[in-house]
């Protein structure tokens, strides 16, 4: 009896074995883990962006449904994509890369990073399907819903902008904000301001859906909500999309002074380079030239600009600087951290 | 940070001062890299009680820059450093130079 091998072992040993073996007449087998950790060594070394995509290639031909599928193939994108101009190949690794997934998840994800280069090859991707498939598994999360509205704004389908600027004021809450927060411990008052964070944001995506559509009076009160929720950043700048996106709105209106007035802050202490060229339309809209245009943007700097928060640290050694003894020179201060 | 490096060598000597503060305390890689790339800018390290980074400044994103003119107003702000940035930010460093 003892010849009688259990069917199920033999194609155990048949599953595990001959998948193994066909590989090595390829390649050495490794593992997600061993091919990851090669791929992260070698790409802190590589310094040409060509070199990146190949890695991170190399990596999601072995492993395209591998657990550090999405951080690759946002290097494929940004690389083989943007950097090297190769839309075509790149384009064709990540439909490769998101056939072979199956969570809808990460399949959200991985249409999210392809669906930039689809747009510029003019070539089918399903957005609205990605998330769909998520939907019935989950509500999608707040950083999932922005990415969507962020993608679809920019693919101008303004139905799905509706629908998702509908799903994202939903999570617009205290109660949405302290449950994406769990275990961070936040105070009712930074949950407020952080509910009204994200509805600023929703609104200015479903005002700028309605001014797209036509709908510019109900697009104005929202566009008024949003702008009024927004939080500002250090330097005064909002937060929220909603002055960009009106902006966007004035100078197709030809509301020249309106659009300056939004978009020159943003051009101006933000470095926004899109809000800079719809400066220099409004510009031109109303004066006919540039002409004047330089020492307007230098005054409107100089209304913006705010003193700095003066602070004192230790450097390396363990003496202390204070940053207002440093000052009497232009400096750049930097925040950052070692990568 | 290497590239602010390369601020530092090309405007230094024409009165740009460079000050940066490592965010995240974390000292070893801090320094093995300040070491490893030859950083000679005045290099700080943020504090854990009331840190200044994320705090006063309330800025979750790196790295953020801020230009200040001699009399410590914020003329400018970039937030990441990517390919063709360091143009960018060469240009509001020449404005303030300049005038």
């Amino acid at each position: 009896m003892r010849k009688f091998v259990p069917l199920v072992t033999v194609l155990a040993v048949v599953l595990i074995v001959l998948p193994a073996c066909t590989r090595r007449e390829n390649a050495p087998a490794r593992t997600e883990a061993e091919a990851y950790e090669a791929a992260k060594s070698a790409y802190h070394d590589a310094e040409t962006p060509e070199a990146k995509a190949a890695i991170a290639e190399s990596y999601l031909k072995e492993f395209p449904d591998g657990k550090h599928a999405r951080s690759f193939a946002w290097v494929v994108a940004e690389y083989r994509g943007n950097e090297l101009g190769q839309k075509e190949q790149a384009y064709e690794t990540l439909t490769g890369v998101l056939e072979a997934n199956e969570d809808p998840a990460r399949r959200l994800k991985i249409t999210l990073i392809l669906a930039p280069l689809a747009r510029d090859l003019g070539r089918p991707v399903d957005l609205a399907g990605a998330v769909a498939a998520l939907e019935k598994e989950r509500p999608l999360n707040w950083d999932e819903t922005i990415s969507v509205l962020e993608e679809a704004t920019a693919a101008k389908d303004w139905d799905l902008v509706l629908a998702r600027s509908e799903a994202a004021l939903a999570l617009a809450t205290p109660e949405a904000c302290a449950a994406s927060r769990r275990g961070k411990g936040k105070d009712e008052e930074a949950l407020r301001k952080m509910a009204d964070s994200r509805a600023s944001e929703a609104l200015a995506y479903r005002a700028l859906a309605l001014a797209s559509t036509g709908n510019v009076e109900e697009a104005e009160a929202l566009f008024a909500a949003a702008m009024e929720k927004s939080a500002r950043n250090y330097v005064g700048l909002p937060t929220s999309p909603a002055a960009s996106f009106r902006g966007r709105i004035a100078l197709e209106q030809q509301d020249w002074d309106r659009a300056l007035e939004l978009l020159a802050p943003l051009a101006i202490m933000g470095g926004d380079a899109e809000a800079m060229r719809g400066v220099e339309t409004a510009w031109r809209g109303k004066h006919g030239s540039t002409d004047g245009l330089e020492e307007w943007l230098w005054t409107t700097r100089q209304q913006l600009a705010r003193p700095v928060d003066d602070f004192t640290l230790a450097d390396y050694e363990g003496n202390d600087h204070t940053l207002s003894k440093e000052l009497g020179k232009v400096t750049l201060l930097a925040f950052w951290f070692p990568t | 940070m290497p590239r602010l490096q390369e601020l530092h060598t090309t405007y230094g000597d024409r009165g740009l001062a460079i000050v940066a503060v490592e965010a995240f305390r974390d000292t070893a890689r801090a320094k093995d890299f300040i070491a490893k790339k030859g950083l000679t800018y005045l290099l700080l390290e943020d504090r854990e009680d009331d840190p200044v980074v994320g705090g006063t400044f309330g800025v979750h994103v790196f790295p953020t820059s801020f230009l200040l003119d001699r009399d410590g107003r914020i003329m400018y702000y970039h937030l990441g450093f990517d390919d063709g940035d360091e143009t960018k930010i060469a240009r509001e460093i020449e404005t303030l130079l300049g005038d």
